[in-house]
């Protein structure tokens, strides 16, 4: 009931606002509002124009593989930026139908994460991980007596830490393997990079 | 009536997206409670490292009459750690069926682990006791590096068998995993030093103890300065987290201090103090290091 009314709040919350100064998300927007670990959270950009990343995403050569620059599309997949996701936050405050899955492993989302999102390991949708099953029911298919039906799943916008993770594109080919449909797919390729780049609200 | 309708609309579709939500984070949680109980695992024993190594110059320390009340207080504190731990550990593992998977060569090493210690722990009360007891001590010099090789070999095995057949998981599983097995080493290597310091002192094996302690200088430059840049050989990718690399300066200050006194041949006594003074302030720093890179993953 109180995760409810929080949610009840951020629909009233999060009608967009004009600000005339200042480091806003869009010309008419400075923040918007979500929900995570049963919290309000307000994301918005960091306010101080001098700000400098001082975390490892600062860094620009990583050893490849693992960590390699990923291709813009993955199949039939629509790769969205920052402004979609904002748009999908605002469905997720309101619709039962959506989810923000990081798919990094816990480590990785334990340090910081998109607020309004849930780590779902792309390790758990791996090619004979014993938790595929529970995972696809919870995410609306329905098992059938051959394969499954997912006509009734949510609609995922996944990421990882961005171009030069494959995290995010490694589970988003496991369940398009195991027939989740494409358009129930979002990727946000961009990923924690170009958010924390962007200075936008981490939690 | 419209506006009731409304909000009963979005709170019964928020229920159930509350549902799913909540269920998947369950689900995850499970997961997460077995990889904490994997590093729990590993935490331990690399605390045990470090204590073997901290035990042996404790125990030349006491052999050395040198504040021997302090020390044989610590030695006998952290060989009971060490005892109600270790027990714990294989008792644990015995019932993890994976873990006996291993073959017999890992299960003779158990065994071999868990005897060589009650010996060492019965040596190291009576050195406590006895700070002349040279047979103890004999026994505590030529056995705690068996004990170490036993234990480093448990730690390789336990990793072999969590690491997978070269999948892009166990790829970037390996690389989050290369830091947190060797952040942890600079403490152990400390106390290493001063141990073999300690042997050359008693005329110990002193040609192989030199060595030794110039392999562990080494070492320990260089794992210092890969947390830092990075060491391809080592598979740590450096860093360039400002906080870490905060705290490690911290550590590289102290070790800049240690370093000359590690190499001295002969100390004066407050020199000694130094050392062991800044010796134990190393650890203490070294460890909120440890804690904070277990905290924020590095990559």
């Amino acid at each position: 009931m109180k995760k409810n009314l929080l949610q009840a709040i951020i629909f009233l919350l999060s009608t967009p606002l004009l600000y005339a100064e200042g480091v806003n998300i869009t010309k008419d927007i400075k923040q918007i509002t979500t929900i995570h670990k049963g919290k309000v959270v307000t994301i918005k950009r960091n306010q101080d124009p001098k700000h400098r990343l001082s975390n490892n995403f600062t860094k620009t050569s990583r050893e490849c593989p693992p960590f390699c620059i990923q291709p813009m599309h993955i199949g039939k997949v629509k790769t969205v930026g920052e402004l979609e996701l904002f748009e999908f936050l605002k469905d997720l405050n309101n619709e039962s139908k959506t989810l923000l899955l990081d798919v990094r492993t816990i480590e990785w989302y334990k340090s910081n994460t998109i607020p309004g999102s849930i780590n779902l390991p792309f390790t758990m949708l791996e090619k004979g991980s014993k938790y595929i099953d529970k995972i696809l029911k919870i995410l609306g298919a329905d098992k059938l007596t051959k394969g499954w039906d997912f006509s009734n799943v949510q609609i995922l916008m996944i990421y990882s830490n961005g171009v030069w993770d494959a995290q995010a594109a490694a589970a988003i080919e496991s369940l398009v393997e195991l027939g989740y449909p494409e358009d129930k797919i979002l990727y946000y390729r961009g990923g924690m990079q170009n958010w924390q780049n962007l200075g936008l609200t981490v939690k | 009536m419209k506006l009731s309708m409304i909000v009963t609309l979005l709170l019964s579709s928020s229920l159930l997206f509350s549902n799913s939500f909540e269920e998947l984070e369950s689900l995850v949680d499970e997961v997460k409670v077995k990889e904490e109980k994997h590093k729990k695992f590993l935490k331990d024993i690399f605390k045990k490292r470090m204590q073997i190594q901290l035990m042996a110059r404790d125990a030349l320390l006491i052999s050395l009459d040198f504040e021997k009340e302090k020390y044989s207080k610590e030695l006998l504190e952290n060989a009971q750690g060490f005892d109600s731990k270790l027990d714990g550990l294989i008792q644990k593992e015995d019932k993890n069926k994976k873990i006996l998977k291993f073959t017999a060569t890992y299960q003779k090493r158990i065994t071999r682990l868990s005897d060589t210690w009650k010996e060492f722990y019965q040596n190291i009360k009576k050195i406590s006791k006895n700070s002349s007891d040279s047979q103890a001590l004999e026994y505590i010099v030529q056995n705690n590096v068996l004990l170490l090789t036993d234990i480093d070999f448990i730690l390789r095995k336990y990793n072999e068998f969590n690491k997978g057949e070269g999948s892009l998981a166990e790829a970037i599983k390996e690389k989050e995993h290369m830091l947190f097995l060797q952040i942890g080493l600079p403490r152990a290597y400390v106390q290493k030093i001063i141990k073999e310091k300690l042997l050359i002192s008693k005329e110990i094996d002193v040609i192989e103890n030199r060595e030794n302690l110039d392999i562990t200088i080494k070492l320990e430059d260089k794992l210092l300065k890969a947390f830092r840049m990075g060491n391809k050989t080592l598979g740590l990718q450096g860093t360039s987290d400002l906080k870490f690399l905060e705290k490690l300066s911290i550590i590289d200050k102290i070790w800049k201090e240690l370093k000359p006194l590690f190499k001295k041949e002969i100390l004066t006594e407050k020199e000694f103090y130094f050392m062991l003074e800044k010796s134990d302030i190393f650890v203490v720093k070294h460890t909120e290091l440890v804690e904070f890179s277990n905290q924020n993953i590095d990559n």
